[in-house]
Formats: C-alpha cells, sequence, structure tokens
C-alpha cells in the first residue's frame, strides 16, 4: 500500500486526484471515522432545512473511490499513529504506513462551564452529516431552538432551522455577529437579513445554564439573567484542529499539525493537510489553522502531488469568505478588522444598501470586504495574493464596475496571456 | 489544451463576443430570437451589477447571459472569460462538488447541483464567474441562481465569441 490518507473531506478528496494526475498505479487507502462517501460540512444547513436534497450534499458522483482505485475503509476511527514504527492503529487493529496523509479535520469546540449541558438530549453541534441526522430526527417535537455562536457554522445552522420552520436565536458572546470575516458594518447588514429570515440575535451574552426536565430542555439561562424557551441547543462556538489522536506520535504540532510548503510534516513521508494542519498564512508570514475549504482542498491538492513525486509548492492561504442568508451576499478577504496604519476605503451606497470596504497597507491590499455586490470578487484576491502594489490605481478598486481594465496593462498582461 | 486568450490592442468595444456567446448558448441560436423571444432584454455585462438578476428572473425567463465579456476603461478594452485553469481556484473552493473537469480539460459545471453559495466567484482570481438567475437547485434562497461561466463552446471547434470577432481580439490557440 503506498498512499495511506486519514481521513475523507475536501482535502482527502483533492489529494486523491492529485497522486492519481502523477500516479495512476499507486495502491491509495483512505480510512475515515465517518461513514458513507465524503460529503460537505458547509451544505448540512441546507440539508437540515430540506432546501438541498440529500444528493447535493455529495462531492463527488458515487464510483469516485473505485474509479480512482481507493480502498476507503470508512467508520474506523484512527486512534493512534506511530511515526518511528510506521504504523497507525484503529482500536486493536494495526495498519503499516508508506507514505501518509493526515487529513483528520477539525472537531467542534464545546465551552467548558454551561450547567446541565451533557445532561439533555436535544444538545447538539452542526460540524457533522450525524448531528444533521440527529436532528432531522429531534425536529419535529421541537418549536423553538437556541444557537450558541455567531459565526458561520451558528448562523448557518440557525438559517436552516428557520426555514425549517423552527423558532431560532442566536446567541453570540462577542459584540457582533462574524467577528472574523466581516467588520461592524458589514455585520449589521447581515443581522438585518438575518432578522428578516425569522433568526433573532443576541450579542454580548452567553448561555450559563440549560434548564429542562427528565431529559428534556425547556429554555436557557443567559449571562445576563435572561430566560429564553427552547427546545433544542446547537452548540457552534468553534472549531479546533483534530490532532489529539498525535499525541506522543512524533508529529510536530501547535495548534494544527505543522506543515511546509510541500505539506510535509517533521517527519519523512507523512503529510498534513486541511482543517487539521497549521500552514502559512499569505499577509501575516505566519502559520496558522484556517478551517475554510479552499485552504483545505489546495492544501490536500498539493500534498497528493508531493506525495505522488510531482515537486508542487503551497504558496500560503488567504483567508476567504463567501456567505449568504437570505438574499443577501457577502464576500470578504484577507483581514478585515485590523486597520491600524492602514488607509481604509469604504464606500456604503444607501440607496441599493451595497457596500464596499478595502483595507490597504503599504500600498497593498491586506482586507476586503464586498457586500451585495459580489461581481468580479476575486480580482481583489488576485491582487491580494500576488502583493500587487495598488497605490497608483486605488481609486479604481472603489467603481461599483470596477473590472479587468481598470487593471493595469502590466497585471492585465501577467493575468491573461499564459494558461494558469 | 487550446484556451481563448485576448488580444487587448485588437478590440474596439463593439461586445460583438457577448451577443455571440448569447446566441450560441440560447435555444434558437439566433439572434432575434434570443434577444427578443427568449428573454425580456436583460443584459447583466450593460449594467454595473446594479440590476439584480433574480430581479429579472422575477420578471420572466431572462434570456442566456453572455460568459464572456467586455471590460472598458476609457478608450481600452479587453474581452475576458474562464481561463479553464488547471487545479482552477474556483474547482477548489465549490463547496459541493458542482465544478469540474470534462475529459478535455475544460472546468464544467453540473448546473443539477450547483446551489449559489458564491465560493467561485469569490474564488476565481480572473473575475469570470457570474451568477445566472435562470436555474436554481435550492428553491427557498430568494435571488440566486447559479455559477456562470464559459463552456468554451463543446459543439463548436471554435468559439463563438473567437469565431466572431472582426478585429482579432479574440484567439483561440494552445500556448506554453
Amino acid at each position: 500500500m503506498k498512499y495511506t490518507i486519514i481521513g475523507n473531506s475536501f482535502a482527502s478528496v483533492f489529494a486523491v486526484e492529485s497522486i492519481r494526475k502523477t500516479d495512476s498505479k499507486g495502491e491509495i487507502r483512505l480510512i475515515s471515522e465517518e461513514e458513507g462517501p465524503a460529503y460537505s460540512p458547509a451544505m448540512l444547513h441546507e440539508y437540515l432545512s430540506g432546501v438541498a436534497s440529500k444528493g447535493l450534499l455529495y462531492l463527488r458522483p458515487s464510483d469516485f473511490y473505485e474509479k480512482n482505485g481507493v480502498e476507503a475503509i470508512l467508520g474506523s476511527r484512527v486512534d493512534k499513529v506511530d511515526a518511528a514504527a510506521r504504523t497507525l492503529s484503529m482500536g486493536r487493529k494495526k495498519l503499516e504506513f508508506k507514505k501518509l496523509l493526515i487529513a483528520a479535520g477539525m472537531t467542534p469546540f464545546v465551552p467548558p462551564g454551561i450547567k446541565g449541558l451533557s445532561g439533555f438530549d436535544n444538545v447538539f453541534t452542526f460540524t457533522r452529516k450525524t448531528s444533521a441526522d440527529s436532528m432531522l430526527r429531534k425536529i419535529k417535537g421541537v418549536d423553538s431552538a437556541v444557537v450558541l455562536g455567531g459565526g458561520l457554522i451558528g448562523l448557518q445552522c440557525a438559517e436552516g432551522l428557520a426555514h425549517a420552520g423552527i423558532k431560532v436565536t442566536v446567541v453570540e458572546l462577542a459584540d457582533n455577529i462574524l467577528p472574523l470575516a466581516l467588520d461592524d458594518d458589514a455585520a449589521g447588514m447581515v443581522l438585518e437579513e438575518l432578522r428578516q429570515e425569522g433568526v433573532n440575535v443576541i450579542t454580548g451574552n452567553t448561555i450559563v445554564q440549560i434548564n429542562g426536565r427528565k431529559g428534556k430542555i425547556e429554555s436557557v439561562t443567559l449571562r445576563s439573567g435572561e430566560k429564553i424557551k427552547c427546545g433544542m441547543v446547537v452548540v457552534a462556538v468553534g472549531v479546533r484542529p483534530n490532532v489529539d489522536f498525535l499525541k506522543d506520535s512524533g508529529i510536530k504540532i501547535d495548534r494544527g499539525i505543522l506543515v511546509d510548503e510541500r505539506m510535509r510534516t517533521n517527519i519523512k513521508d507523512i503529510y498534513a493537510a486541511g482543517d487539521c494542519a497549521q500552514g502559512l498564512e499569505i499577509l501575516s508570514g505566519k502559520k496558522m489553522p484556517i478551517p475554510i475549504i479552499p485552504i483545505a482542498t489546495k492544501q490536500g491538492s498539493v500534498a497528493g502531488y508531493n506525495m505522488a513525486g510531482k515537486n508542487e509548492i503551497y504558496p500560503g492561504g488567504l483567508s476567504l469568505n463567501a456567505l449568504q442568508f437570505g438574499g443577501l451576499q457577502v464576500v470578504s478577504y484577507g483581514f478585515v478588522r485590523d486597520e491600524e496604519k492602514a488607509e481604509v476605503l469604504k464606500d456604503r451606497d444607501h440607496q441599493g444598501n451595497r457596500y464596499k470596504k478595502i483595507i490597504l497597507k503599504d500600498g497593498r491590499i491586506s482586507g476586503v470586504i464586498l457586500l451585495r455586490h459580489i461581481e468580479r470578487a476575486g480580482l481583489f484576491r488576485y491582487l491580494i495574493e500576488n502583493k500587487t502594489v495598488v497605490e497608483g490605481f486605488k481609486e479604481n478598486l472603489m467603481l461599483w464596475n470596477f473590472g479587468v481594465a481598470h487593471l493595469p496593462k502590466d497585471v492585465r498582461d501577467a493575468m491573461f496571456t499564459r494558461p494558469v | 489544451m487550446k484556451r481563448v486568450y485576448p488580444k487587448e490592442e485588437n478590440c474596439m468595444n463593439c461586445r460583438l463576443c457577448e451577443v455571440a456567446c448569447i446566441v450560441e448558448h440560447s435555444d434558437s441560436k439566433d439572434p432575434l430570437g434570443a434577444y427578443f423571444v427568449e428573454g425580456m432584454g436583460f443584459n447583466s455585462a450593460a449594467g454595473e451589477g446594479i440590476i439584480d438578476p433574480a430581479d429579472a428572473l422575477e420578471a420572466g425567463k431572462p434570456r442566456p447571459l453572455n460568459r464572456i465579456s467586455v471590460s472598458l476603461r476609457g478608450y481600452s478594452s479587453i474581452s475576458t472569460n474562464c481561463r479553464h485553469c488547471s487545479d482552477a481556484s474556483c474547482v477548489l473552493a465549490c463547496k459541493n462538488g458542482s465544478l469540474y473537469y470534462d475529459d478535455a480539460g475544460r472546468v464544467r459545471l453540473r448546473e443539477d447541483k450547483c446551489v449559489g453559495c458564491w465560493m467561485c466567484l469569490m474564488a476565481c482570481e480572473f473575475g469570470a464567474i457570474t451568477r445566472n438567475p435562470a436555474a436554481k437547485n435550492v428553491p427557498k434562497v430568494r435571488k440566486n441562481g447559479i455559477n456562470h461561466h464559459c463552456d468554451l463552446c463543446p459543439e463548436r471547434s471554435s468559439p463563438a465569441c473567437v469565431m466572431v470577432c472582426p478585429t482579432g481580439a479574440l484567439v483561440y490557440e494552445e500556448r506554453l
């Protein structure tokens, strides 16, 4: 067995495809704790509300594993990796590996200190299909829910529940929702849209206790003393790289598994990619876990190429967000709240309710928010990732019809005259 | 693989590439049919993104939207479309595998799968993806639509935009 992959989501799927583009024969074994083919956790809210049919969840056609010659061991949890002995264990079962990719994803963080959290049936996290399936089984007996956490997962879950006809309240500890992806102006506009979708949001507060009888939730008590009636609680305060099983493995871990520009860990022939990995962030030059799809897939792809012998470099990731609530779309790039020593360009078009903000540092873009006007958004990604000096044409960036012709000729030539 | 490349010195902003694209992807394959029968004259490229595609959808079935568009500034213009990148950012960002490579290496869309999450639009460094309001797979989500990008006219030997360009501002060739 030439290649072993732990995990079965975005990073793993793209790693398999990159390996196969380079090595059509080498045997691939893929092990995942979760049953069933690879699905998108980012579709779970649409699955929960019933707006998306089950078939839309899966990342690849059903013959993916067979077609790529992948031996998929699903429903088996790897609980230990021994880097020196080059083995991994699943309970009593031990397997040897030659080249290993760890793409074990993340685990939801459940904060300590909430009284009664473990005493009730209807407490969920929302990162896996099994959670969504359990929620679907319970949803009929519930008419209201509280979601703890106003980040992307919490808000999407809340919207999904609202679409399913449940009265939802989101409780967020910070002063505003989506603090990583949006600034206060944009968050306020998203909040307004969420209210229209039937999602109530409380900020600057948290749940201290869950109340109920005989395992059935009746309400939650907030830090402020306020009680909210509900029959279901979803904890979505954040995710952590899933690396606990690698303790004592010899693999170097900070918050996630530390990887170099080829997705290699500190140990030869062991690679890591996706939400469990801690790779380079392009603006700060630091290594940090960024649990988003485009980074997981890129890292998985780069890992796959390198494992199969092709020399491929990961240029570093950029934090990217495309959010959609109701009829509102927002795209954001980079660090949108870091305005220290920066020039901030802002425009809010009150008629169309569009919002655009660009943060410039040293003549380069370090953060962008585009709300209700996402056309050609990716051009900003190009300028950020290529560290293009935009000082000379920055007024163009703020045009609502900003497009390819507003870029300097040399940038256009670099973009459009060669294959990518 | 052959791709479409702009030659901007030759572009005179006539936008025939957009017209040819719309006609090629229409039911009638005829300009009059495509513009005045199939749709209501809605054109995303003509405005500045102010017209919400969903408004066009609500008013009736919009005609096919152009998959190539001319960007204009002063007297200079350039026509661009999907680069059909290898390891494309849009494919890497697609949240449910709706974007894929066909056997020829073109980036294609599974139209019955895309839910319009706009990860692709966020990811594409070339600004080559637009929103097509004529289709949707998640009925409850308002004002949405699905991914829309160049398909390199799979039924033609050379894409319609390249064939129609009167000044050679678009070329279809293999480059290294």
